[in-house]
């Protein structure tokens, strides 16, 4: 015999109780996993699109409200690309392609953009100008082969899927990407760019040299508004931080229910149970190990509903993306991710002990013995 | 006293008082008395006369008001972790047997054992020939509601010797046992006393006790007298 044995034996005693208990903490747990998931899902795509390609500035249209309207001279890159701490440009024209009801994100990159150094291409070749060639992103790509489709079909006019290409950031895997020059025409955007990626060198990647050269831009290029990447992916996803915070909000209230249900079993437990702690103590079991066997079982049952709330979490996130034709974000719930929901359940468990363990450690063992 | 029988006390006490605020009662008044090693004492007295607290102040689970406790000679105030006193020194056998259900017999017998989150397999072998010895072996598979009252007093007995106790602590260990029950479970402590040198302070109110104990002991209202 085990404590192990004991704890799981002992939880199943009392099984309708525990399996209501369980089944609290798992849908607690999906529910957190859910709401978070999608807000820290979607925010990650963005930073990791501008992080991995070291872009420190957007150029934009000024007063520009949403980057889908937002319309530059993309030949602003070669004379951005003059300043003398930018060390590379590259202009994208953004284009939603509405698939199967859901946006999937078109990029117009110019041939040889450092764009393409963050993406891993993965089978074929990159498109070429003018031959009416397109190249996706694995998740898209597999969108489209459900669909038995090998072509994108933009205004009207139907691309080629010749490559399929991985990204780290799975806001790009469920996107599509084509030469600057053949979405312009396809778009009616000729000449034009949504915004400028700027890299800087190496020696101006610091905050001050950053500031100084967004105002260098904004100086000679009126027209525009230079912005540092972070602060683009803020601005850009509002909704999001906003989504976010209310994701938050509600996964703490949900968290609180579910340690108050733990709680309250462990408690019942523990008034179950006070006869057989007074008899551990008169046996020689020390008070702290009775505290460690309440912590274990609350451990115990929050790690059973936690597995469960994880597997559901998972299985739910993904299902509500493939429902919405997003399903490219699911592999953002990494394994931080997972780290920090394991931390709330084992600090939710550890928690939902300390009250019957209070209990139990203050209560004289010989009045519990001698008590009916 | 003589000096030798303070050499060879297991348990000696000095004037030893409990009061409980609760009651405001004395449950103990200057109680004075010395068990030697291996010593099968009665302690007898009527409800409420303090019989238990005695037994609960020397397995330190209660402190005294007043007074002095020796253990082996050793005070009591210098032992810090009664816990481990306990668990080296004590067997506790209850009246209402306190018996896990829904676990077997041989699981109950490995409760105190569980501080140690594995089990040794040496630990098990030695339940179950502690259970051969006070002829449970055959049960120890069962969970133990389904054992009479004697048999759940014998798995209790087997509890409270599985660390090798130099002393059993039996508070009214018959005293849910019909007479036939009660004899077996007094010639099974007294086979124990005498087999292993096992000190043993037995608290009851039954007469039957003083066939079986080396002496017996007399508490009234919280007085104590020999004899």
């Amino acid at each position: 015999m085990n404590i192990v044995y004991f704890l799981v034996k002992d939880i199943f005693r009392k099984k309708v109780r525990i399996l209501l208990t369980i089944c609290g903490i798992a849908i607690g747990v999906c529910v957190c996993i859910i709401m978070l998931g999608i807000g820290e899902s979607i925010k990650n795509s963005f930073k990791d699109v501008y992080g991995k390609r070291q872009i420190e500035i957007i150029v934009e249209e000024k007063e520009q409200l949403s980057i889908l309207l937002s319309r530059v001279d993309a030949g602003l890159a070669q004379g951005i690309q003059k300043i003398s701490a930018v060390q590379d440009t590259s202009a994208t024209l953004l284009y939603l392609h509405k698939f199967k009801g859901a946006a999937v994100p078109v990029f117009g990159w110019e041939p040889n953009s450092f764009l393409f150094d963050a993406v891993e291409l993965v089978r074929g070749k990159r498109p070429v100008v003018g031959k009416k060639e397109i190249m996706v992103g694995e998740a898209f790509m597999k969108s489209l082969q459900k669909e038995n489709k090998q072509q994108v079909e933009i205004k009207g006019v139907s691309f080629n899927v010749v490559g399929v290409f991985k990204s780290s950031s799975p806001f790009e895997q469920f996107a599509a990407v084509m030469p600057l020059l053949d979405l312009q025409t396809t778009t009616h955007a000729e000449g034009k760019a949504s915004f400028i990626n700027v890299r800087l060198k190496s020696e101006y990647r610091l905050e001050a040299a950053i500031e100084s050269t967004i105002k260098q831009i904004e100086g000679v290029f009126p027209l525009v508004t230079a912005m540092r990447a972070d602060a683009f992916i803020s601005e850009k996803t509002k909704f999001i931080v906003m989504g976010d915070k209310l994701s938050f909000l509600v996964s703490l209230i949900t968290i609180i229910a579910v340690v108050l249900g733990l709680a309250n079993t462990m408690i019942t437990s523990s008034f179950e149970k006070r006869k057989f702690f007074a008899i551990l103590l008169a046996l020689g079991w020390q008070k702290t190990e009775i505290a460690l066997l309440f912590v274990c079982e609350s451990l115990s049952v929050a790690f059973i509903g936690g597995t469960i709330g994880i597997i559901l979490g998972f299985k739910g996130t993904a299902y509500i993306f493939n429902m919405t034709g997003i399903n490219a974000f699911v592999p953002a719930l990494g394994i931080v991710f997972i780290f920090k929901i394991i931390g709330i359940i084992l600090g939710s468990a550890i928690f939902a002990a300390v009250v019957p363990t209070w209990i139990t450690l203050n209560s004289n063992p010989v009045e519990i013995i001698r008590s009916e | 006293m003589n000096e030798t029988a303070v050499e060879k006390s297991i348990f000696r006490t000095v004037n030893l008082r409990k009061f409980y605020p609760q009651t405001q009662s004395f449950a103990l008044r200057d109680v004075s008395f010395t068990v030697a090693k291996g010593e099968f004492v009665g302690i007898r007295g009527p409800s409420g006369s303090g019989k238990s607290t005695l037994l609960y102040l020397l397995a330190g689970l209660l402190a005294p008001s007043s007074g002095e406790i020796y253990f082996q000679e050793e005070p009591f105030e210098l032992v810090k972790n009664k816990a481990l006193y306990r668990r080296n020194n004590i067997g506790f056998v209850f009246q209402d047997f306190y018996l896990y259900p829904r676990f077997t017999v041989l699981e109950n017998m490995l409760f105190p054992c569980l501080h140690q989150l594995f089990v040794p397999a040496s630990t098990i072998k030695k339940a179950e020939r502690l259970l051969e010895y006070l002829h449970m072996r055959e049960k120890k598979d069962l969970r133990v509601e389904v054992l009479s009252a004697g048999e759940r007093q014998r798995v209790c007995i087997a509890r409270a010797l599985l660390y090798e106790p130099q002393c059993i602590l039996a508070d009214e260990p018959t005293g849910n046992l019909d007479s036939s029950n009660a004899k077996n479970i007094l010639c099974l402590l007294q086979k124990i006393n005498e087999e292993h040198k096992t000190t043993i302070l037995l608290v009851t109110h039954d007469d039957i006790v003083s066939h079986y104990a080396h002496r017996i002991v007399h508490i009234i209202d919280g007085n104590l007298h020999n004899g």
